[in-house]
């Protein structure tokens, strides 16, 4: 209770513990029952923004309450709804198709993110958007599976060479596909950091335990630990914060769902130690609970603030830059300094990503190249 | 309230300040927009249509204002942004207006997925509204304006909003938007039609609105019976043609052009196919607006 109650207060003092969307992922029950209209106005314009329509309609259609609502913002939740089924119709498509195109040649595929969540129907999935189907193969494999899926349709978007290039050298992904006939975006990756960045988890030991999906032969999602920590790694280390809040909902909802096991919360933070990955691991605590009330048993949490926490200067610091950033959504027009964390959080980015004598000239580029970022 | 009882100064305010709230058929819209030549459209256009109250639920709140200082004396442009969401490049500013239309048109096609959404003039008659399903340049909107303005009620002249939940369509009374040829055309085939300023070398060539009858907008809250799906073509040199078309291709036409067919899957189908069932269905070809409108008139009596 006191540490639900401070949580309270340190959103109330991030500027915005009052923000309805907020107070909505937290108690969707009480907000549903108390909500007049413009919270619901100003929620769904949020929700909008930051991706999470969709899912908060689940969410209220879960709890059989969408009938109980105003008619107008029952007319945005259908619609949203409408968006989530075909989006969940369209990604189930999607994997069927990557794993026949890469069956021949026996390819296991590791789905991740938001494709790994519909198809493995686990708890962020109602709801979860996404643009792009994201798949992890053994590297060693990686040329044939980049040959099968240009055999049946997927083509590169990046011709330039020196995307080309930047993306074979130096990232852990293919060039991004897209699909010819579909125009669905595929991101094939072999690790989940850059082989530059200054974390290294080891890729081994995330396929060592892989679960396999009974509907999809030969298909794969993370363990329940390294899935929060790939979510967490992706936000923190490896991009911009653009769907950040959407990020932490997703990780909240399998915190939520996995630690429904006692032994999780302590397996996590051992499995983050042992991958190296206690840093993000610190980070997306911090903000799920900050903002999401998150429920961590204390002594786990102790153990990830001891082992992944960068001390007090650099996590005050950190605290304004990605409240800033993740707040984003919260404010129609951005405010100056918000642009400045923005910034700074995607020089960071990049920064974890490789070191000082790569990234110069690549940010110097992105800068003046026409469609650079 | 309506608009038109704001003064020119006290919508300019509200426009660059708080932002203007319309009732436009089913939906409150939100207007911000700094631009003076915005204001000066909002009040020719949109004057007969009622404000929200004031704190009443707002569907969609979207901007129209220039992306920065300096493109406001250099080469001005405008953005056109929704929810913060910026879904196009920047316009020339003097396409400030129709980029509000357009931008509208998008953020319903894209957002209202509780309708399916057809890209189709909507007209009505004695009850029954007649759908007249488009590719840019088939002379429905300039039917649709010709209809109108022969006291035909005006339902949309861009799209048709099919309620999924009682497939009845829901008005979305707009100024008509006229194109190129069709604006000299509607202007001499309607002296009482009341046209904007021509807007030229917009992406869709030159463009002109025309405001809808205030009975139409009086009456946008009142769905209507879908009875007629008619693909119009305008031809020249051709006698007035109406033919029937088989149920089946009209529902791939119409799929075809419908915005969020893919997104509502099996209920857009289910919504659609009861839409074609309870609907005549022709290919109509003509030349002359005098007969299109009588053709139209025997249309909707029959039914």
């Amino acid at each position: 209770m006191l540490s639900r109650r401070w949580n309270l207060l340190s959103k109330m003092a991030s500027g915005y513990g009052e923000q309805p969307l907020l107070r909505f992922l937290c108690e969707p029950d009480v907000a549903c029952a108390t909500f007049v209209s413009t919270e619901w106005e100003g929620l769904l314009r949020t929700a909008r923004r930051a991706n999470l329509l969709s899912r908060v309609a689940c969410i209220v259609k879960g709890r059989g309450l969408v009938e109980q609502l105003p008619p107008k913002v029952r007319h945005h939740l259908t619609s949203a709804l409408r968006v989530a089924e075909s989006n969940q119709v369209s990604v189930l498509q999607e994997v069927r198709k990557v794993r026949s195109a890469l069956a021949e040649q026996r390819v296991p595929v590791v789905l991740l993110k938001g494709a790994a969540y519909i198809a493995g129907e686990l708890a962020p999935a109602p709801g979860r958007l996404l643009s792009d189907i994201d798949i992890m193969v053994p590297v060693g494999q990686l040329e044939i599976a980049e040959r099968e899926l240009v055999a049946h349709g997927w083509m590169p978007t990046k011709f330039d060479a020196y995307d080309q290039r930047y993306y074979r050298q130096w990232m852990h992904e293919l060039p991004p596909l897209r699909h010819l006939g579909r125009g669905t975006n595929l991101d094939v990756h072999h690790t989940i950091l850059p082989p530059t960045a200054a974390l290294k988890p080891d890729i081994n030991k995330l396929w060592a335990t892989v679960v396999a999906l009974p509907s999809y032969a030969g298909v794969f999602v993370l363990s329940p630990a390294d899935m929060v920590l790939h979510s967490a790694t992706h936000l923190f280390h490896d991009g911009e914060l653009e769907n950040g809040l959407r990020d932490l909902v997703d990780m909240d909802s399998l915190i939520r769902e996995f630690g429904t096991d006692t032994g999780f919360p302590d397996r996590l933070v051992q499995r983050a130690v042992e991958l190296d990955l206690a840093r993000p691991l610190f980070y997306a605590l911090r903000y799920c609970t900050k903002l999401l009330d998150t429920p961590f048993p204390e002594a786990a949490s102790n153990c990830a603030d001891k082992h992944g926490s960068p001390g007090m200067l650099l996590v005050r610091l950190m605290d304004t830059l990605i409240m800033r950033s993740i707040g984003a959504v919260f404010d129609s027009k951005t405010p100056p300094l918000t642009h400045v964390a923005k910034f700074a959080m995607y020089v960071r980015s990049h920064y974890l990503r490789m070191p000082v004598h790569l990234l110069i000239p690549h940010l110097i580029r992105k800068q003046f190249s026409p469609d650079s970022r | 309230m309506k608009l038109a009882s704001l003064s020119a100064a006290e919508l300019a305010i509200r426009l660059g300040g708080e932002g203007v709230a319309l009732s436009i058929g089913d939906f409150a819209i939100c207007l911000k927009s700094p631009l003076s030549s915005v204001a000066k459209a909002v009040a020719f256009f949109y004057g007969d249509y009622e404000l929200c109250a004031v704190g009443s639920f707002i569907d969609y709140r979207v901007e129209v204002a220039p992306p920065s200082v300096i493109r406001r004396w250099f080469r001005p442009q405008v953005n056109f942004s929704f929810d913060g969401l910026m879904p196009f490049k920047p316009l020339p500013q003097v396409q400030a207006f129709a980029m509000f239309e357009w931008g509208l048109n998008w953020v319903i096609a894209n957002n209202a997925h509780q309708f399916l959404v057809i890209h189709a003039a909507v007209v009505e008659r004695h009850g029954r509204a007649l759908i007249f399903p488009g590719s840019p340049g088939s002379g429905k909107s300039t039917l649709c304006a010709a209809l109108v303005n022969c006291g035909w009620r005006l339902l949309s002249d861009e799209m048709a909003l099919i309620s999924l939940a009682n497939g009845l369509v829901t008005p979305f009374p707009r100024p008509v938007s006229l194109k190129n040829a069709s604006i000299d055309i509607i202007g001499r085939y309607a002296e009482k039609a009341v046209i904007g300023d021509v807007i030229q070398e917009t992406a869709k060539g030159s463009v002109a609105h025309m405001r809808p009858p205030v009975s139409s907008v009086a009456a946008g809250g009142r769905q209507s019976i879908p009875s007629a799906v008619i693909f119009p073509r305008w031809q020249a040199g051709v006698a007035s043609s109406l033919s029937e078309l088989p149920k089946g291709q009209t529902l791939l036409k119409v799929a075809e052009n419908s915005f969020n067919y893919n997104v509502l899957g099996i209920t857009g189908f289910n919504a659609l196919a009861d839409t074609i069932n309870r609907c005549r269905c022709y290919a109509y070809t003509y030349e002359f607006l005098d007969d299109a409108v009588e053709t139209m008139e025997l249309v909707v009596q029959d039914g």
